[in-house]
């Protein structure tokens, strides 16, 4: 087969359907990483068009321009925006349409999922945007402090639609989270070791990791203040045994490491970029490496230096000054590294190096900034003032924009297949760059002579006047050369000449394919022996192309790949994925139904919407797996491969460990706000305690034994040829006592309304009865699966997954009744 | 996977350690659990000081498993990635457990 047709019958099975309603069905990472890209930067435009307002209103003293309500909204949906519809689907985008190319694969774990992802992006972001035009969005602030939130402050639905839109938009990066965890961890190409990964994938990894385990305690609560603003679960209301301090904590948790889940994907733009520019490699790999990994654990211990003005006991603000202080180490070793590499190399001051040098000044000093707020006199000075403001910026606009501008003009070519004809790119970087440090920089100024952050109006003998109206006019010039950015990737996407493959030279493996890249990415995958393969092996290109790497003949109408052992590389199993489908955006669709059920309050709808929810999951995945044993299939270059569907660690195992990490860290999160009111917050002890019941708690821990027990006989009956849909059903009858014995404990909880006690209670019934019913859904699914043949001695992937649910749900189930008896029991 | 945990477990007992120093603060500021005992302070600060001293050890000793053969990586860049980051979660224990011992104050 010559390489033409190779490319016919391989675009013929992977391609989206013709046509703008191939946008709906469409599963293919490219295109869904390009809808997620343009989405991004429509919300960066409006987000940039509110700050545009901000400013107006600033420019001046006493100015007319809003009024504090509608101000309040403008700054408060610019801050969200920004945040959460800009930034982080941006790298969501960047990420999902570059990291199969450069892992060489051809398409993320969860085709679906990505789509899924998308779409619930798209519809919680577009519920969002209508608060906007209708005048009822979120005002209080991209933090949404309680009791300044609460239903005694804020009875209006605004603040609704940030608690529900953005629990529904992160959805969406939950998911991609899990997508790129175990694509990177899984799907590379054959020989692709961890130390052989492009160093934007350990970026993209961590990353994921870090919004796993930082974006659940904002989902925590978001879903417990929604419960205090609809139903009146008192869980910030200090006079029922609340404490609004426990928003900030919950908030900050997600808050300060959502900082560097920004910042790391474009440092890995600058460590990508840079050596490219440079013409020479990374220097300290295995140190950047570690950087990253030890700046996303220390910035899970920082949370608390927002909080140095609260009133928190000086030792607790010592920890998290000293924990603050640390971070600026591993920061530093990127940047020596990243200057390191400049050193060594010949640098070449092309446009995206424009942009990494504008990062760098911009970026360093945005990172003292940061070390002086954690030096807590100085917090204590500035906190809340405009100068918190302008570091916020300089960290963000400088650690994120600036980089992300030098990755897209730096992938352009790629996306594109086209040079770079237009020049408007040079004298929009130059507006840009004076536009924003004119902002900023005289924002730190006016914040250190006392400007409060948020404020609608100043007095003209504030002496702020001058500092303001040059801010001001800096902001829209800025504007001016953001325009232009847009102007000038607009033209050289759709009008400039075709241009040449790989155009920097680079050594990864997204340019040793075509460009734009074809539907199926490679259409042989390569085994890779160097962590620059395209320099390492020039003729790679051609072989790929030719057929010469794995998969390099289309079976049929599948749609093919491998997966490697983790640390080796070594090929394990065939992937085969699921074709185009209209399925994620219905599932995303009833998702939006459910959330959208909730914030207008009519509860009669959300249980039909759960119920859609739950059918279309069943679909979901009743197209997954096969009848018949396979054994290994060929997959070129002398080897054969087992399908992912006979072994025990497929990439369902895998998503669902990663998923029930994140699951893991929400009801850590609840726990830890349970002990944080049972210890920290006034209005403790509670009129009533919940009388512990021994029957009810042995009931419950007999339960969740037989049920994990009981399963791993299903397994093994299973391995050894013998029928295992009886102890499947066995493990689902003790799922039910567990069941019964947690509902009948939540059914006895003080009154919820009455103090955060039987709230909190509440709560974690709710989420112990969640999880159990999850998991005898799963299995009552499984013995329907076992029934209908999906399930053999070699097809063994689906029992292991059910597995994982099934210990899940016993292990949060008597955590959940432990919590419950024992403290009372102590007290 | 074995691996990915070989790279991650030193920050991550780093982070567990922190935060269970700082939960133990929490407890010993907190009305709910105030000692009855006139040296009820001083115990807590002696517990939150034993607590920093584990946590330093615990660094020690996984720094030493870490680079021991019996539990050494197939691969020399996993090896020296691990070894990094316990060093850096050693003295990441050291300065953020360093408050134990100048203040005690609740206030």
């Amino acid at each position: 087969m010559n390489a033409l047709k190779r490319h016919r019958e391989l675009d013929a099975i992977w391609a989206s359907e013709k046509g703008w309603t191939g946008w709906f069905s469409t599963v293919n990472h490219s295109d869904l990483g390009r809808m997620f890209l343009v989405l991004a930067f429509f919300y960066f435009a409006v987000g940039g068009i509110l700050s545009m307002l901000i400013r107006a209103q600033l420019a001046t003293p006493h100015s007319a321009f809003a009024g504090p309500e509608v101000y309040n909204q403008i700054f408060t949906m610019h801050g969200t925006i920004m945040m959460f519809l800009f930034a982080i689907p941006a790298i969501e985008g960047l990420a999902v349409y570059l990291i199969p190319k450069l892992l060489g694969t051809r398409d993320l774990a969860y085709p679906r999922l990505t789509a899924y992802g998308f779409w619930c992006y798209a519809f919680g972001g577009a519920m969002l945007l209508f608060s906007l035009f209708a005048g009822i969005a979120p005002d209080g602030g991209w933090f949404m402090y309680p009791p300044l939130t609460g239903p005694l402050h804020s009875p209006g639905i605004n603040t609704d639609f940030w608690l529900i839109g953005i629990t529904f938009v992160e959805i969406s990066a939950i998911c991609a989270a899990v997508e790129l965890t175990v694509s990177i961890l899984k799907y590379r190409a054959p020989g692709m070791s961890l130390d052989k990964m492009p160093i934007f994938a350990w970026y993209i990894l961590v990353t994921a990791l870090m919004i796993l385990t930082g974006f659940p305690p904002l989902i925590l609560g978001s879903v417990l203040l929604e419960l205090e603003r609809a139903f009146g679960l008192p869980f910030f209301q200090t006079d029922l045994g609340g404490d609004s301090l426990l928003w900030q904590h919950l908030f900050w948790l997600f808050g300060h490491p959502e900082v560097y889940i920004i910042f790391l994907p474009a440092a890995g733009i600058v460590s990508t970029v840079l050596p490219v520019m440079a013409r020479t490699t990374l220097l300290g790999y295995g140190w950047v490496v570690a950087a990253i990994v030890a700046l996303a654990f220390l910035s899970f211990g920082l949370w608390v230096h927002h909080m140095f003005t609260t009133g928190i006991p000086s030792l607790g603000v010592a920890f998290f000054s000293a924990a603050s202080t640390l971070v600026a180490v591993p920061t530093a070793v990127q940047i020596f590294a990243w200057i390191g590499t400049l050193w060594k190399g010949r640098p070449d001051l092309r446009l995206p190096m424009l942009y990494i040098l504008g990062f760098f000044l911009t970026f360093v000093i945005g990172g003292l900034t940061g070390v002086m707020v954690a030096i807590v006199p100085f917090d204590w000075q500035v906190h809340d003032t405009a100068f918190i403001t302008a570091h916020l910026h300089y960290v963000l606009f400088g650690g994120f924009v600036f980089p992300l501008l030098a990755g897209i003009y730096y992938w352009l070519p790629l996306f594109s297949g086209r040079q770079r004809f237009f020049r408007l790119g040079e004298i929009a970087f130059a507006l840009v760059f004076a536009g924003f440090h004119g902002t900023f920089l005289a924002m730190h100024w006016v914040g250190l002579l006392g400007q409060r952050r948020r404020i609608h109006t100043y007095d003209a003998d504030a002496g702020w006047t001058a500092i303001n109206l040059f801010s001001s006019v800096s902001s829209f010039i800025l504007a001016i050369g953001l325009a232009m950015v847009l102007v000038d990737v607009i033209l050289n996407l759709f009008v400039a000449v075709r241009g040449k493959r790989n155009p920097w030279n680079a050594g990864t493996l997204e340019w040793a394919t075509m460009a734009p890249p074809p539907s199926y990415n490679f259409a042989s995958l390569p085994e890779i022996s160097s962590r620059d393969p395209a320099h390492a092996d020039p003729g790679l290109p051609n072989r790929i192309a030719g057929g010469e790497g794995y998969l390099g003949q289309p079976r049929g109408t599948l749609r093919e790949t491998l997966t490697v052992d983790i640390a080796s590389g070594r090929p394990d199993y065939v992937v085969r994925y699921p074709a185009n489908t209209r399925l994620p955006i219905t599932l995303a669709a009833v998702t939006g139904l459910f959330f959208l059920s909730l914030l207008v309050k009519v509860y009669w709808i959300v249980p039909i919407a759960l119920i859609g929810v739950v059918l279309l999951a069943c679909r979901w995945v009743w197209g997954l797996g096969q009848r018949v044993d396979e054994g290994p299939v060929p997959v070129g270059r002398g080897v054969s491969l087992p399908p992912a569907a006979e072994t025990a660690k497929s990439p369902g195992w895998w998503g669902s460990v990663f998923l029930l990490i994140a699951d893991a860290t929400f009801f850590g999160s609840l726990i830890f706000g349970y002990a944080f009111l049972w210890t920290i917050a006034p209005g403790w002890p509670p009129p009533e305690w919940l009388q512990p019941l021994a029957p009810e708690l042995a009931a419950g821990v007999g339960g969740a034994v037989a049920a994990a027990v009981l399963m791993r006989l299903t397994i093994r009956r299973n391995a050894d040829g013998r029928p295992a849909r009886i102890t499947c059903l066995l493990t689902l009858a003790a799922m039910g006592m567990l069941g019964v014995a947690v509902a009948t404990m939540t059914g006895r909880v003080p009154a919820p309304t009455g103090h955060a006690y039987g709230a909190a209670l509440l709560v974690v019934g709710g989420y112990g009865m969640l999880h159990i019913a999850l998991a005898a859904l799963m299995l009552g699914f499984l013995s329907v699966r076992i029934a209908a043949g999906y399930v053999s001695v070699t097809r063994k992937a689906e029992l292991h997954i059910v597995r994982l649910w099934v210990d899940y749900a016993a292990a949060t189930g008597v955590i959940c009744l432990l919590i419950a008896h024992v403290p009372v029991l102590l007290t | 996977m074995s691996d990915v945990i070989r790279i991650l477990i030193a920050p991550l007992v780093w982070l567990a350690c922190f935060g269970a120093i700082y939960g133990l603060h929490g407890l010993s500021c907190s009305a709910t659990f105030e000692p009855d005992l006139p040296a009820g302070a001083a115990i807590w600060q002696l517990l939150m000081i034993l607590a920093g001293g584990v946590a330093v050890t615990v660094q020690v000793c996984l720094l030493f498993a870490l680079r021991h053969r019996a539990f050494a990586s197939g691969s020399g860049f996993v090896n020296r990635v691990s070894a990094i980051l316990a060093w850096t979660s050693l003295a990441a224990t050291l300065w953020t457990s360093f408050p134990v011992l100048l203040s005690s104050s609740c206030a």
